[in-house]
């Protein structure tokens, strides 16, 4: 398969990084799914996770029906010697795609009972023990299965399990679309959460996506306000903006789009999409 | 998937990477030592390399069978010719079964070298175990000088093919002068034991020394289950971020005026976001 040209780098430590938005509809899945696809493709090692728990999509995305979600690990389901095995609920979809590394999935339940289980049924206590079973999981990912980049989709705003999720991450990018509301939005968010994890290392991006100007007719003459409106929004946000992408129609109203980096290199989101896996990769 | 241990629990006694070693094994019969070994053999198969396997207490089928049933399987292996048993055991059958690498005479220590040296056939990156030093000198007790030099050859020859090598001795069996002989030939010593209290008997293993690695040297006790030997932790702390047992040292960080055990820094960052966003209902 045509791969746009690589420069990507092994880390020298598997890196965690996680994906998140004030709200939903910002392409979070369709990014990093794609982005999973094209490290893999480069010849990493990568695992990707859905949590988000409470509107899981990452199933629906690569129609698949695992024999176990993730959160039957997270219940303690898993276990193997006494400690939870996340072989037990990866999907390795690397050959089916014809990637030149690894690429394994991990899926969270879309069913009712399993959402309202997470969402309202258990106590501190309980949750606390679903991290701990996902931290010793995310150990195992690192250590039995040398992972290079092990992708979080998170749930969107501040719930639970998206600060839980972010908690865990070294790496967090926030993915924003160009409207007042989701900046107004994110702007707060950061001020109430991303505190608290900037001090104890974490780091964080902005990635701004579904951007207007990729029609032919740039009505909103983006080119010329372009850097001025990154650099506002940086300093509002106190993050650097890491990557800009276009909305495309074509990916905006397919049916289901499917790995646009690896199945169509050629079209300007694959582009677009390898610049930003580059950077990335190029941040430590 | 996670590499093959060079030996039973090495990634837990061995910080780092193993360095290339013949290892002197010791401890009472019936203590685990063989089965350590095989365990050894078997994950050198599993990566790749070729396996020597000396043997004077068992013919090769039944070192096949006997790993077998702790599921080594080793039959694939001894097709592909990356398995070799050194038999010294079956000369005292009426009939030898057929090997390859039968020695006929094992008192006659330079046939035995011979047969080795067939079995090594030049290779690098080789494992090796003699199952046992104490058997072999059963056989040539009159000659306990030659059976130094014998070891000093064989060592000398593991190294120059970068191959790490078990011998095994029970040291009961043998003068103390000999043994002190034998401590110093090798680059490691691993010593097993056994301990009883409260009626029971706990099976212990250390590595009591090692060149070029830093390692543990206390007592840890072992079982032989049905998968072969497994280390238990005698070290029962805990990370608080993640609950891995902490096998090195802890890292500690005080978090609100509290100290506090991790198993790595990451995993402190990950308990200080976590008290951070949700203070006190996080514990």
């Amino acid at each position: 398969m045509a791969m746009p040209m690589s420069r990507l780098k092994k880390p020298s430590q598997g890196r965690t990084v996680a994906l998140h938005s004030y709200k939903g509809g910002t392409g979070k899945t369709t990014l990093i799914a794609n982005l999973a696809a094209y490290y893999a493709q480069s010849g990493l090692r990568v695992c990707l996770l859905d949590f988000d728990l409470y509107a899981p999509s990452l199933s629906m995305y690569f129609r698949k029906q695992p024999a176990t979600f993730l959160n039957s690990l997270l219940k303690g389901e898993n276990e193997k010697g006494g400690k939870p095995d996340v072989s037990q609920i990866l999907v390795d979809v690397s050959s089916e795609l014809g990637l030149n590394g690894k690429l394994f999935l991990g899926f969270s339940s879309p069913g009712r009972e399993d959402i309202a289980e997470i969402e309202i049924k258990h106590d501190q206590k309980w949750q606390l023990a679903a991290i701990r079973r996902f931290l010793s999981a995310k150990n195992q990912l690192f250590e039995e299965y040398e992972i290079d980049y092990l992708l979080l989709d998170t749930s969107p705003g501040i719930r639970y399990w998206s600060i839980n999720t972010l908690a865990v991450a070294d790496t967090l990018f926030l993915i924003m679309k160009n409207s007042d509301m989701d900046i107004e939005g994110t702007r707060k968010m950061t001020n109430d959460i991303y505190n608290s994890l900037t001090k104890f290392g974490s780091k964080y991006y902005i990635i701004l996506n579904k951007i207007a100007g990729a029609s032919p007719i740039d009505e909103f003459n983006r080119a010329t306000n372009e850097k001025e409106f990154e650099m506002e929004l940086e300093k509002s946000i106190g993050a650097k903006v890491v990557g800009s992408i276009p909305c495309y129609c074509d990916i905006q109203f397919n049916r289901h789009e499917f790995l646009f980096t690896i199945k169509k290199p050629d079209h300007p989101f694959s582009k677009k999409l390898v610049a930003l896996a580059d950077k990335i990769n190029s941040l430590e | 998937m996670k590499p093959a241990e060079v030996f039973p629990g090495s990634s837990r006694l061995i910080e780092g990477s193993f360095p290339r070693a013949s290892v002197l094994l010791m401890g009472p019969t019936g203590i685990g030592k063989t089965i350590f070994s095989k365990q050894f053999i078997y994950n050198g198969l599993l990566k790749g390399e070729t396996c020597i396997y000396v043997s004077t207490e068992e013919p090769a089928d039944e070192i096949s069978k006997s790993m077998k049933a702790f599921g080594f399987d080793v039959e694939q292996f001894a097709t592909k010719g990356t398995f070799r048993v050194v038999d010294c055991y079956s000369w005292k059958l009426e009939k030898t079964p057929w090997n390859k690498y039968v020695v006929k005479n094992p008192s006659d220590l330079l046939s035995v070298l011979k047969v080795i040296d067939n079995a090594r056939d030049e290779l690098r990156d080789i494992r090796l175990v003699l199952d046992s030093i104490t058997g072999l000198t059963s056989v040539c007790e009159h000659n306990l000088l030659e059976v130094v030099r014998f070891l000093q050859i064989l060592v000398a020859k593991v190294r120059t093919s970068n191959g790490n090598a078990i011998f095994v001795a029970v040291p009961e069996a043998h003068d103390p002068q000999l043994i002190s002989h034998f401590r110093l030939m090798f680059d490691g010593i691993f010593e097993m034991k056994e301990a009883e209290s409260n009626r029971q008997i706990t099976r212990l293993f250390r590595v009591f020394s090692l060149k070029g690695a830093r390692h543990k040297t206390t007592w840890t006790p072992f079982e032989i289950t049905n998968s072969g030997i497994e280390l238990r932790s005698e070290n029962q702390l805990r990370c608080e971020m993640c609950s891995a047992l902490i096998e090195w040292e802890p890292h500690v960080e005080s978090v609100r005026g509290e100290r506090h055990f991790f198993d790595k820094p990451e995993c402190a960052n990950t308990y200080k976001k976590l008290k951070d966003v949700y203070g006190e209902n996080f514990e």
